[in-house]
């Protein structure tokens, strides 16, 4: 009768060091589907600001700026503003001020109708990992 | 989305403050809310048994005072008044299931545009919630 209890690890080892190989691989995957759904965000944000008489003059402010590592990364869409841009008048347009609504469509609107997209490219991506 | 708003500006009311409709005229009393919408966005996603008539989409309320704290004290009462306990409430609409939601606050701010007598700028803040409405 054994009077121990080894436990086998080393395939559980050998898969945890298959995904990590397997995360460096997949992010530049991912990178370039949060940049199409990123493209297709802003397409719609400039689309919806055009459309507006009072505001079109700050369509080209809107873009957007890619971040992240071999772990991460994230796409921060939204109007420029700040010194030498023309975002600042956004704000006014997607939520009003103290004399109206806002009159142009919510970011969030872009957002949601990219989002079942994004999701399944990710999925896409993730499933070449199986 | 007209019998959605016109439940929510319902809620509003006996709070005891203007409530303007997209824009705020005429003589002002503060503090006042504006309340403000598309005509009603369709989910994104639909199933295929979903009704034309769907709404998913948000509703803005826009709250207007002369202090900081006034205007404060008035988005807290609209949106216990519309979510009470924080959390989402049925609205009153014939014929249709409609649900608000508190999702966002935007900071308050000084509308620089606008000055007052005293060179006083009135200050605003917006809430917006999620509506979904569907037929009962």
């Amino acid at each position: 009768m054994a009077d121990s209890i080894s436990i086998d690890t080393s395939e559980v080892r050998a898969l945890a060091a298959d995904i990590s190989r397997s995360v460096t691989r997949v992010a530049p995957e991912v990178r370039k589907v949060v940049l199409v759904g990123a493209m297709k965000i802003k397409k719609q944000m400039r689309a919806e600001m055009g459309s507006s008489e009072s505001f079109k003059g700050t369509v080209n402010s809107i873009d957007f700026d890619m971040r992240g590592n071999a772990f991460y990364t994230e796409a921060v869409i939204g109007p420029k503003v700040g010194s030498g841009e023309k975002g600042g008048l956004a704000g006014i347009a997607y939520f009003g001020n103290s004399r109206g609504g806002g009159t142009v469509s919510d970011p969030q609107g872009a957002l949601d109708a990219e989002t079942p997209h994004f999701e399944r490219a990710l999925l896409d991506v993730l499933g070449g990992l199986l | 989305m007209k019998a959605e708003i016109a439940a929510v500006k319902a809620r509003l009311t006996p709070l005891g403050r203007t409530v303007h409709e997209i824009t705020a005229t005429g003589t002002l009393t503060y503090p006042y809310f504006i309340l403000w919408s598309s005509t009603g966005n369709a989910p994104v996603e639909r199933s295929v048994r979903a009704e034309t008539t769907d709404i998913d989409d948000h509703i803005g309320v826009t709250t207007v005072g002369l202090t900081a704290s006034s205007v404060r004290d008035a988005m807290a009462a609209a949106r216990g008044a519309l979510c009470p306990n924080g959390l989402p409430s049925s609205l009153t609409v014939t014929g249709r299931v409609a649900v608000l939601d508190f999702f966002e606050a935007r900071p308050i701010q000084a509308d620089t545009d606008v000055t007052l007598t005293a060179g006083v700028h009135p200050l605003y803040g917006v809430d917006l919630y999620r509506l979904v409405s569907t037929p009962a």
